[in-house]
């Protein structure tokens, strides 16, 4: 027993002793290696060895791409979502700056127009007003503004749109708000004058219920078309005179009448009007 | 042909080393395939056949990586040698020795790679390289030679030695 330890113990260090011996020859084949590199003496088995190597490193880095771009994007989720909560925000934001922008451009134009307006016909006193409540689609079309009788103004004064279209009158006062009863209303009849290509000829235009403008009496030997302005006749005193009210839109004429009659389309687009102009110089005689 | 194919094992664990592994992080360092290989092999078929295989990894590991030839191959075959020795001391004495053989190795390794660039280059921020490259790399290598070694373990047991080079 003793002899095998003791074989088995010389077997063990001869086998070590070799094992030293073969170390020292791969490290000075190692560190000759090194040398040799270092010595750019290695440069063409290197090239040779990239030349085969290369193309399959491309290839394998191609074919995990993919892989490692989805792993890439599942650990971005979270960072993702706070992004988007970020630019969701930031979008609102946004949207906010420009619907602000979008009404200072609205009403920015819409000052222009009075002002040209008032700048063109010095002879109206005007006040701006904006509006603040509407009733289009009703059987009492109106629209409410927000200046009222302790701001100046009078039952019946005429309204007219920034770009100086006939509106309305004023119907209900209250200290800083009125009603304006508008022309499509069926309670409104404006004295007006059609200005045809043969000449001019007065009626009223008259509100409907279904939201437009009739002309029942227009006397027949004058021939208007379609397309024929439409002015405020300034007769009856309620309206000044050339206020513009629309265009003739639709003729009706029968030799078994003794009128003819127009429908005709307004100006204003009452559903866009945001403000609006009071002439307060032009106070009717009641 | 045998030794054809375990050198093709090696050279795609070094070609994945380069262009897989380094892309994943494990502790914030990458685990070196074939260094692991190396250790692992070494432990258990001892110093021989750990130098001649740590040579020829560290070569082929050079040359896909590009890195100053021998420079692997100097640590790898060191590495292998101290591996191979103190497995046919110590092996079987307790189950962590491998991991705990694989961290130490990996320290080592680290070292004279550090050591051998230090002189052929730039010097080395030894505080650096310490904190940031080799715990964590001896970690992630030990972490993963929990895998590595079984399965170098089972290649060697259904090869029965016929991979042997006795010097």
């Amino acid at each position: 027993m003793a002899r095998l330890h003791h074989e088995g113990k010389g077997l063990y260090q001869l086998q070590t002793s070799r094992a030293l011996i073969w170390l020292g020859m791969f490290l000075v084949l190692s560190v000759s290696l090194i040398v040799l590199d270092q010595l750019q003496r290695l440069n063409g088995a290197e090239s040779a060895a990239s030349r085969l190597l290369v193309p399959v490193q491309t290839e394998l880095t191609q074919k995990v791409n993919p892989v490692f771009d989805f792993w890439a994007t599942l650990e971005q989720i979270g960072q993702l979502r706070q992004e988007n909560t970020r630019l969701q925000a930031q979008v609102q934001q946004l949207e906010l700056q420009a619907r602000q922008g979008r009404l200072a451009e609205a009403q920015n134009s819409t000052m222009r127009a009075q002002l040209h307006y008032a700048q063109a016909n010095p002879q109206f006193k005007l006040a701006p007003a904006t509006i603040i409540g509407k009733d289009l689609h009703g059987l009492d079309d109106y629209i409410e503004i927000d200046r009222g009788a302790l701001d100046g103004l009078k039952p019946a004064m005429t309204v007219i749109s920034p770009e100086g279209f006939l509106v309305g009158r004023l119907s209900q006062l209250e200290g800083h708000r009125a009603r304006v009863l508008i022309i499509t209303n069926p309670e409104s009849a404006v004295a007006a004058t059609i200005v045809a290509a043969a000449g001019t000829t007065d009626d009223v235009v008259d509100g409907q219920l279904d939201g437009r403008l009739s002309m029942t009496n227009i006397q027949q030997n004058l021939p208007i078309a379609k397309g024929d302005d439409v002015v405020t006749s300034g007769l009856g005193g309620n309206f000044p005179k050339g206020l513009k009210i629309g265009q003739i839109a639709a003729v009706q004429k029968s030799d078994v009448q003794l009128f003819q009659q127009a429908e005709v389309a307004p100006y204003c687009d009452f559903g866009k009007l945001s403000a609006v102009e009071v002439i307060t110089n032009n106070v009717p005689i009641d | 042909m045998r030794y054809a194919v375990a050198l093709l094992v090696l050279l795609a664990e070094a070609l994945l080393q380069v262009s897989v592994v380094s892309r994943i992080t494990l502790l914030g360092v990458t685990p070196q395939l074939v260094l692991l290989s190396v250790i692992s092999w070494s432990l258990i078929r001892g110093p021989a056949e750990g130098m001649f295989w740590g040579f020829v990894g560290g070569l082929l590991f050079d040359l896909v990586s590009g890195s100053p030839l021998g420079v692997s191959a100097f640590a790898m075959v060191l590495v292998a040698a101290i591996c191979g020795l103190s497995g046919r001391t110590l092996f079987g004495s307790n189950v962590l020795f491998p991991l705990s053989m694989v961290f130490l190795a990996t320290g080592v390794y680290v070292l004279l790679c550090g050591f051998v660039l230090a002189t052929l280059h730039d010097p080395t921020n030894w505080a650096a390289v310490l904190r940031q490259v080799l715990l964590p790399t001896a970690t992630a290598n030990a972490v993963l030679g929990l895998a590595v070694y079984p399965l170098a373990a089972f290649v060697n047991n259904h090869t029965h030695g016929q991979l042997r080079i006795s010097f």
